[in-house]
């Protein structure tokens, strides 16, 4: 019986371990997992797609293009379900199938880790023919990029649009006691303050060096317990989207100082709740730091993606954000429509890149050990 | 209250409504048997399908997914060692043995019911201290979290029985492994050997396939051969779930300790589901009056777990719905479905309208009677699989699990991962090493660490003897750790005194 043991198990395991590599080899030739689909919820995909554009346009040659998408077009959220990246992809997926020709699907999946650069760094390395996509932000990737954590050339990405830019806020507890960032730097004098982060990111290290604000870091399991912590009144300070931070100001419980960025025009989600408040740029005197550092939403592809695959991905996502059905879901669901086509949106992740240069070494010296 | 609740009922049983909660009940209870992909995750992919219904319909079907996905999970567990999600890891230990001993039936009527009692308790104790909410939330803290995941690492002490180095190496191991990924305090990454994918430290979920399930197939196959998975005396009387009942009523003790256990546990963040049920199975083994049966198939050992991991549910509801920010991944997802549907579930939620508060508790709890009531009826059904021979199970079993386990995260590594962590399952049932000891170890790492860190950065030292909650849990552990062996000497010392007397 022995015998029989050990002889059943090397066997076992080579003819598991063969078995599950094929399929897994298989699986991933398909260029993208079909085990998630989204189910369209709303029409199906029209072939007579009227605004998705051009077939060819300038410099790739016609054959990149004959007939693109053939096959469906996988769209990765490099972050967990549940969070504001994946309500956003899962939000205009069915309306990029019906705006991409040829009734294709489009395909949400999540693949998270590394803090969103997982994701990314796969649809990088994809083949460039336009049918894997991501959504990310600039700062997550310019950041990594510049501290050298990672080794992908991100700034080498095909940007295929924006979808959204919302502002950060800087905010503390309501019973703090400031009022204004003026007070916070005047407490700062005593020593350090304390960031809850749910991880450390640009926008952290370069406002608050531009502020002058000396920091200590306390990670949390994401930005919900570092929310959550400033209301306890366990750490003093925090930097989070304004989609964030929102309810918690409204409800009274955190007051914000500072607004990264540019914020919502009156009437949109938001507005109310930072009238008044100083912007980044007003306090330092540096002109376009707060939109260095604010939040872009955008979808990005492979670099060497053919141009004309861009302009029919491009006029898909401009589709999207032309259908009214659309709209409405976003005003529903408190998220501002920020669109910028896909030439924005490259002068976007470059804009990012050469403003965050200039703290190069004091990303660097915060970010890598 | 009760017309609150009343009024959410009618709406929930009013049409279309029941016809979302079966649709829901019948996809989370498939999604929970397939391993790999979570309750919160089906809920995720689900909610686009939701924009066409109300925001009542919607959450009521995204809810029913999320309560049946954790019904699903335990028959895996049970029938084939193969934990649906990390929390019903310590189910898999004494289900899996009671089907081996033919019992499966009981195990499986056992944990249903002790599901449907621990959501029922959870949610009964959510609406008690509802008004409390805010206060209860800020309560807990880093030492708190820390004395917690603490108290949950003494469960492994009483496992261990007298092979103290022995479960101190599975401790340790597990820790080790715990620790590979970012720092909690600097963010650097540690042991990642240089390749993205390890950042986030090694998964857990193809750990514990492999582990439990995997081992469990090797051993299946190369072990028991031919044979039936179920070693059933042909004399002894067939299990039933109607036994799975009894047992559950004659727990009645662990049952409420195990949730309560549980609704607390539901306050911690991320891990909240795995913790409650590791630290009610170690309750439950030291409540026992025969602990030894805990690991051989104690029915406890089902019942604690289940119940508390259900009962989590009430206590994750407290600061997602007092703060909008989510205990949790199925929370996480729900309160992005909220949104979406217009619900402002955030801090000015529980100040108004408590209507979809009621209609959050009434699809919370539905469901979960509705899947119950599906697996009592057809479970029986599912136990003939243990009847069929070992050697075609094994294969089938393993490869759904490897394909689950694939699932989870599109990463041909992970299954690399569970495949070797099969044969280290395996080595370690072999030698004695305790594999839930391990796996308490693994989860539990980073929570002690970071919460460590984190008391550190804000309170000091201090701050783990100058909080209320630590120091009772403080308390408890060390109570724990130092009562049983105090206790034997006190018994000592009177057996030597009576015998004195005698002679």
């Amino acid at each position: 019986m022995h015998r029989t043991t050990a002889r059943k198990l090397p066997t076992v395991l080579i003819l598991l371990l063969v078995f599950t590599l094929v399929l897994a080899a298989c699986a991933s030739d398909d260029g993208g997992e079909t085990t998630t689909t989204t189910a369209a919820a709303t029409t199906t995909a029209a072939a007579t797609a009227t605004t998705a554009g051009e077939t060819t346009t300038t410099a790739g040659p016609v054959d990149d293009c004959d007939g693109y998408p053939t096959q469906d077009v996988v769209l990765v959220v490099p972050y967990n379900p549940g969070g504001g990246f994946d309500t956003w992809a899962r939000t205009i997926a069915p309306y990029l199938e019906t705006y991409l020709p040829n009734g294709v699907n489009v395909i949400v999946e999540n693949r998270a880790g590394a803090g969103g650069l997982v994701g990314v760094t796969e649809v990088f390395g994809s083949d460039p023919e336009g049918y894997t996509m991501a959504i990310t932000e600039p700062g997550v990737l310019v950041t990594s990029l510049i501290a050298g954590t990672t080794d992908t050339a991100f700034d080498e990405l095909t940007v295929l649009g924006q979808l959204t830019v919302a502002p950060e806020v800087i905010v503390v507890a309501a019973d703090s006691g400031w009022e204004t960032i003026e007070d916070v730097q005047a407490a700062a004098a005593d020593g350090p303050l304390l960031m809850a982060t749910g991880g450390v990111a640009a926008v952290n290290i370069v406002s608050f060096d531009a502020l002058g604000i000396p920091w200590t870091n306390v990670v949390h399991e994401g930005s919900g317990e570092a929310m959550l912590s400033i209301i306890r009144g366990d750490t003093d300070i925090t930097v989070f989207p304004l989609s964030s931070v929102e309810e918690n100001v409204t409800a009274g419980d955190m007051t914000p100082l500072v607004v990264v960025g540019t914020p919502p025009a009156a009437g949109q989600p938001g507005a109310d709740v930072i009238a008044g408040v100083p912007t980044l740029d007003e306090v330092t005197g540096i002109e376009g730091l707060g939109s260095a550092l604010e939040q872009h939403r955008i979808l990005v592809a492979a670099p060497g993606t053919p141009s004309c695959v861009v302009d029919i991905l491009d006029g898909a996502i401009e589709a999207s954000f032309g259908d009214a059905e659309f709209l409405t879901l976003l005003n529903e669901a408190g998220r501002i429509p920020g669109w910028a086509d896909a030439a924005s949106g490259q002068a976007i992740l470059e804009n990012t890149l050469s403003a965050l240069q200039q703290y190069a070494d004091l990303l660097r010296e915060q970010l890598t050990d | 209250m009760i017309d609150g609740l009343a009024g959410a009922f009618t709406d929930l049983m009013t049409w279309p409504s029941p016809l979302y909660l079966m649709l829901g009940v019948v996809l989370g209870l498939v999604v929970g048997i397939l391993p790999g992909i979570g309750g919160g995750g089906a809920m995720a992919l689900l909610i686009p399908f939701t924009f066409g219904m109300s925001p009542a319909h919607g959450i009521a079907f995204l809810m029913a997914v999320g309560a049946s996905s954790g019904i699903g999970g335990q028959i895996t567990s049970i029938l084939v060692s193969i934990p649906g999600d990390p929390p019903n890891a310590a189910t898999v230990i004494d289900g899996y043995a009671m089907t081996k001993q033919g019992k499966a039936a009981e195990a499986l009527g056992a944990a249903t019911w002790g599901s449907m009692f621990g959501a029922v308790f959870g949610m009964a104790l959510f609406l008690i201290v509802l008004p409390l909410a805010r206060n209860l939330v800020l309560a807990f803290s880093y030492p708190d979290f820390f004395m917690i995941a603490v108290a949950g690492l003494v469960v492994i002490s009483s496992l261990t029985g007298g092979k103290v180095h022995k479960g101190l190496a599975a401790a340790g191991v597990g820790l080790l492994v715990s620790f590979v990924g970012l720092d909690p305090v600097s963010g650097n990454p540690r042991f990642a050997f240089g390749t993205l994918y390890l950042w986030d430290g090694i998964p857990l979920v193809p750990a514990l396939v492999g582990l439990f399930a995997g081992s469990e197939m090797l051993a299946l196959f190369s072990v028991r051969g031919s044979q039936s998975l179920a070693e059933t005396d042909p004399d002894a009387p067939v299990s039933r779930m109607i036994d799975g009942l009894y047992s559950t009523l004659r727990a009645w003790k662990t049952v409420i300790v195990s949730s309560f256990i549980g609704f607390f546990a539901g306050l911690v963040p991320g891990i909240s589901g795995t913790l409650a049920a590791f630290v009610a199975y170690g309750q439950a083994k030291r409540m026992s009056k025969n602990p030894d049966q805990f690991g051989h198939g104690a029915v406890e050992g089902v019942i604690a777990p289940e119940t508390a991991n259900d009962a989590d549910k009430g206590g994750g509801l407290l600061p997602t719905l007092a703060f909008g920010i989510p205990g949790g991944v199925i929370m996480a997802v729900l309160l992005s479905g909220l949104i979406l549907h217009g619900v402002p579930a955030g801090p000015n939620l529980l100040r108004g309208d408590l209507h979809i508060v009621y209609v959050l508790v009434v699809a919370a709890l539905l469901p979960r009677f509705v899947a119950g009531g599906i697996v009592l009826a057809v479970g029986t059904r599912a136990t003939v699989l243990t009847r069929m021979r070992g050697d075609v199970l094994a294969p089938i079993i393993t490869v759904i699990a490897l394909i689950g386990v694939y699932a989870l995260r599109n990463e041909p590594i992970d299954v690399l991962l569970a495949l070797v962590f099969s044969y280290v399952g395996y080595g370690m049932e072999a030698h004695g090493f305790s594999r839930l000891t391990f796996i308490i170890a693994m989860v539990l790492g980073s929570l002690i660490e970071s919460s460590y860190h984190q008391t550190l950065q804000t309170f000091g030292l201090r701050g783990f003897v100058t909080r209320p909650i630590a120091l009772i849990l403080l308390f408890v552990t060390v109570a724990t750790l130092a009562g049983p062996p105090i206790l034997k000497r006190i018994r000592r010392r009177r057996l030597v005194e009576v015998g004195g007397d005698r002679k």
